[in-house]
């Protein structure tokens, strides 16, 4: 049985789900993690989207899926960020950290680009995980952060961003000027995750937890900028301060 | 903040193990706390961000279940 056969009787077969999963499976993760921030929403995102393409295929199951699979991923993305802004959250809301491995690598669940193309995206794959890129995309509507991504990390052409959020090209424009605008804070103060900075945040890191192990308060004191903000999220399950600390 | 840290450090992290990994991008603090008390994560992250002169300008503390959830997934190689 065709897959379009079967889609005409409303599902898809199991093994042809099995094999749109292993082709598209890495680039929906990355694109619902950059989306939402969290690990586990993503999973859930990517889940919900193959749960879709499975019993709710598109009309056309023999044209490429990937324009199909980016859309409902991102509509399911939309739904669930604006669900969330309307809950409350307890304390400050933090992304969820992924590894991402020694260096430059990208983690293995990333999406992989074909041999020879880097992306040529305002932001790359490693700077677009980073906590601070993530955070910036909170001042961001769910739609902001979907151009944005589309455009800047994921090199998407207006028309392909259009067709991805089933909006038109003009539109597009205009959401992507405002989410740009939106980043510029961000921009402003963008440190990219080169070797150096992983060098030079390695050594800090390690003086300062060695510096609050030893209960050497100068010492913290020392490598702290007078301007320092710490945030914990503890999701309202254990102890961690609920405002943001800021100063030595 | 300092003396916050260092008394978190000192008090409710003793006995823990950290190992250093790279998270997102960048070096950060997986914490693991044996017999955590009720209302005490038994896992946690440290992240920082440096601001031009080297100094720590952001601090981020993960301890909610949900948001740990992709620790562990093995990252490709170099």
């Amino acid at each position: 049985m065709s897959a379009s056969a079967s889609s005409r009787r409303g599902g898809l077969p199991r093994e042809a789900l099995g094999a749109l999963y292993q082709e598209h499976e890495r680039f929906l993760w990355g694109l619902c993690y950059r989306l939402t921030g969290s690990a586990a929403d993503a999973d859930d995102l990517v889940q919900a989207t193959f749960v879709r393409a499975m019993e709710s295929p598109p009309a056309r199951t023999d044209e490429p899926w990937r324009p199909w699979l980016t859309r409902v991923a991102i509509n399911l993305g939309r739904d669930l960020l604006r669900r969330r802004k309307r809950q409350r959250y307890v304390g400050p809301w933090l992304p969820s950290p992924v590894e991402t491995g020694d260096e430059s690598a990208i983690a293995s669940y990333e999406p992989q680009l074909a041999a020879g193309v880097t992306t040529e995206g305002r932001y790359d794959m490693l700077e677009s995980v980073s906590f601070a890129f993530l955070l910036a995309l909170e001042a961001l509507t769910p739609k902001q952060r979907a151009v944005l991504l589309l455009r800047d990390v994921f090199d998407y052409s207006v028309a392909e961003t259009a067709q991805a959020l089933g909006v038109s090209e003009p539109d597009v424009k205009t959401t992507h000027h405002r989410a740009r605008r939106a980043m510029e804070a961000y921009d402003h103060e963008r440190c990219r995750p080169t070797r150096e900075v992983q060098e030079r945040t390695r050594t800090v890191l390690a003086e300062l937890m060695g510096a609050f192990a030893r209960g050497d308060l100068a010492g913290a004191e020392r490598r702290l900028a007078s301007s320092v903000i710490a945030l914990s999220d503890g999701g309202g399950e254990f102890f961690a301060a609920r405002v943001p600390v800021v100063g030595v | 903040m300092a003396k916050f840290y260092g008394n978190v450090a000192t008090r409710s992290l003793a006995g823990a193990t950290h190992e250093m990994t790279m998270l997102n991008g960048l070096p950060a603090i997986v914490t693991a706390i044996p017999g955590p008390v009720p209302g005490q994560a038994a896992h946690l992250v440290t992240a920082i961000a440096l601001d031009d002169d080297g100094r720590v300008a952001r601090i981020w503390s993960i301890l909610a279940t949900r948001k740990l959830t992709a620790l562990g997934r093995t990252p490709a190689p170099a």
